[in-house]
């Protein structure tokens, strides 16, 4: 290829496409579009969907980063002097804020109908400081009934739906229908037994977060006999300052004795979930690729197929063929590029806002198109190069045709 | 300027066509031809072979002097393109391109950056000097025969072909075409071998080549 080999096969193409038939022009760009919308709107929305589980595990249940008290040498109950380890970690760049969390577990008794039939069922309860853990986790946020008060009293709880009962179908593990303002009873291992008022009730979809309650971290402290302890600190950081491995081996390094676990340790079934969606993202793209290279493979065979005289014309009057497949690959490619705008614009122009606008609801929100830098162009990469392919092909077949076929055939 | 010994092409198939049997023939340097001959004699196949868009089954085509049919596919293309004009029956230009453009194309292929000048005095010699920007599809078939006699000779090419090139055109515009192909071959010298079937023609040309069933009919010159 010469450099007047280049500029021919220019000429060739851009006036085969400015003096081609627009409504065909139109069409060819709009079906790539379209091909291009598929592919960029099932990714975005599977990635939308495992992103949505992940923040709401974040956001919910384990925040980014959880700290757990010492395992090695010996076994101990709490993370000690919480106040002096939150401390240091605040200091870490990037890291937004912590808070602490005692585990207890108590056994809940309720009598809903107020005529001496309690209901028992055993739960997990967390002591909070709610004003702290506002800056970690949302489950304020989620409140179906009362409200969860940044100052909690002693003798208050705030318990997940599906502890409280009365939301969906009732199960053997709920009270049977808790309400806002009723009192429940907790016994707790160490024979302790107090009675809470419920201020209120939050649902959570995803993870079991729903089936734990919230009490003071006070009135812990005073159950469990301890002050300034946690049984967990969870630590919610800036992922656009630094990764999440980063801040975990930051962290551990200051606590080597401490046991730290990165939320995506702690996914569980909802790690099997995402896991799983995100192979069918990558399946269902791969697919989308390929009958996307297919579209685009058909409208430019047909468009070459058309110019098959003209492409007779060419190789009689004495082109290489090579310069007419090139010309046919900048066609190609010239269609591949305003379909892959179009696709573009119509996704984030028309699609997201109008998803921003009527949101689908999901179970862990309203259903979002998430894409990452890297996706996007690993999308345009692919609909680019299949755009190639697609283009060399057809004109290939058509130009290594017979001339005097090409021309008369 | 070319020589053909013993061409023979067969169109293969179910019941092979033996459509050139063995035709051999001389054209000197500024010579005007005229082959004709019955429909289905072979003159086109004999052009086609000539003007190497088509392969031959066997024998031996010389064109100043290079064996043409020892050339790659890549260097009888490039042999085209420098040396060869070829007008085709029907006009045979690219729709997308102006008259102007599709004259010089050929040479632009050629990294012939005085094309454009070379074309236009081209038309003008072929009287289109008014037609430069027109599609073919806004030219009438004898203007656009023209751009295509203009096309085959911007490269100065050393044989001019046309097959059959006033077959659809009518009295006056065929008297344009062979007036211009003698201006040619008088006045520049130019080498052509034309294809007709009308008896009419033959006072434009030196001499006349008569096919007959696919050899050279002798009992005619
Ligand atoms: N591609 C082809 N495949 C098979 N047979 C062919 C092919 N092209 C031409 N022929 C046959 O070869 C013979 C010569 O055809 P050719 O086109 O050379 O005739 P011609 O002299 O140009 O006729 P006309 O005056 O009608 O154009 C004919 O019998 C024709 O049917
Ligand atoms: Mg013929």
């Amino acid at each position: 290829m010469t450099s007047t080999d280049i500029k021919t096969a220019v000429f060739v193409a851009y006036k085969t496409i400015t003096r081609g038939n627009k409504s065909t022009a139109f069409f060819i760009v709009f079906i790539l579009s379209l091909s291009f919308f598929n592919l960029m709107f099932v990714s975005g929305f599977l990635n939308g969907f495992s992103d949505g589980i992940m923040r709401s595990m974040i956001d919910n249940s384990t925040a980014h980063i959880i700290v757990m008290p010492q395992e090695e040498p010996i076994r101990k109950d709490f993370i000690l002097d919480q106040e002096q380890v939150r401390a240091q970690i605040k200091t870490i760049p990037g890291v937004i804020a912590s808070t602490q969390h005692y585990q207890v577990s108590g056994s809940f008794a309720f009598d809903k109908e107020k005529d001496g039939t309690f209901k028992y069922v055993s739960a997990p309860i967390v002591g909070v400081n709610q004003t702290e853990e506002k800056e970690v986790l949302t489950v304020y946020k989620n409140m179906v009934a009362g409200e969860f008060p940044d100052d909690l009293k002693d003798d208050e709880i705030v318990l997940g739906a599906n502890l409280a009962g009365g939301f969906g179908t009732e199960q053997t593990s709920d009270l049977g229908g808790a309400t806002v303002g009723e009192k429940v009873q907790v016994s707790y291992s160490n024979g302790m037994i107090r009675t809470y008022t419920v201020k209120g009730i939050f649902k959570i979809t995803m993870g079991s977060v729903s089936n734990t309650a919230f009490i003071s971290s006070q009135e812990a402290e005073s159950l469990l006999s301890t002050y300034n302890n946690a049984s967990e600190i969870l630590v919610r950081v800036d992922l656009s300052q630094s990764t999440l491995d980063a801040y975990y081996s930051r962290i551990s390094e200051i606590f080597p004795n401490l046991r730290i676990e990165k939320y995506t340790s702690r996914l569980s079934t909802v790690g099997i979930l995402v896991a799983a969606f995100n192979i069918i993202a990558i399946i269902v793209s791969v697919i989308s690729i390929i009958v996307a290279a297919i579209t685009i493979f058909v409208m430019i065979y047909v468009n070459a197929v058309n110019k098959r005289r003209q492409i007779g014309i060419l190789k009689a009057i004495g082109i290489k063929e090579s310069i007419i497949e090139v010309s046919y690959v900048l066609q190609s490619f010239f269609y591949v590029v305003l379909g892959t705008t179009l696709g573009l614009f119509i996704v984030f122009f028309l699609v997201v806002p109008l998803l921003a606008i009527r949101p689908i609801p999901m179970p862990f929100g309203n259903a979002v198109l998430v894409y990452t830098a890297t996706g996007i162009f690993i999308n345009i990469v692919s609909i680019v190069l299949s755009g190639i392919v697609a283009g060399f092909i057809p004109a290939k077949m058509v130009a290594s045709e017979n001339i005097l076929d090409s021309i008369w055939g | 300027m070319i020589t053909v010994k013993n061409l023979i092409k067969t169109y293969p198939g179910d019941v092979p066509t033996y459509a050139l049997k063995g035709v051999s023939l001389e054209i000197a340097k500024g010579e005007f031809v005229a082959l004709m001959g019955r429909s289905g004699s072979g003159k086109s196949t004999l052009l086609h072979q000539l003007g190497l868009l088509d392969i031959p089954t066997s024998g031996s085509v010389t064109v100043n002097g290079t064996d043409v049919l020892a050339l790659s596919d890549t260097e009888r293309t490039k042999f085209r393109l420098q040396h060869l004009g070829y007008v085709f029956q029907e006009y045979a230009l690219i729709a997308e391109f102006t008259a102007l453009e599709n004259v010089y194309f050929p040479a632009m292929a050629f990294g012939d950056t005085s094309a454009k000048e070379r074309a236009t005095e081209l038309l003008r010699i072929v009287g289109l000097q008014e037609r430069l920007d027109h599609y073919p599809s806004e030219m009438s078939g004898g203007e656009q025969q023209r751009v295509a006699i203009a096309r085959s000779l911007i490269n100065n090419p050393k044989v001019l072909y046309a097959d059959e090139p006033t077959a659809n055109l009518d009295t006056v515009s065929s008297e344009v075409v062979f007036k211009l192909f003698q201006k040619l071959n008088k006045e520049l010298g130019q080498t052509i071998l034309v294809v007709t079937h009308e008896p009419e023609d033959k006072k434009y040309v030196d001499r006349v080549v008569w096919l007959k069933d696919g050899l050279i009919d002798t009992n005619y010159q």
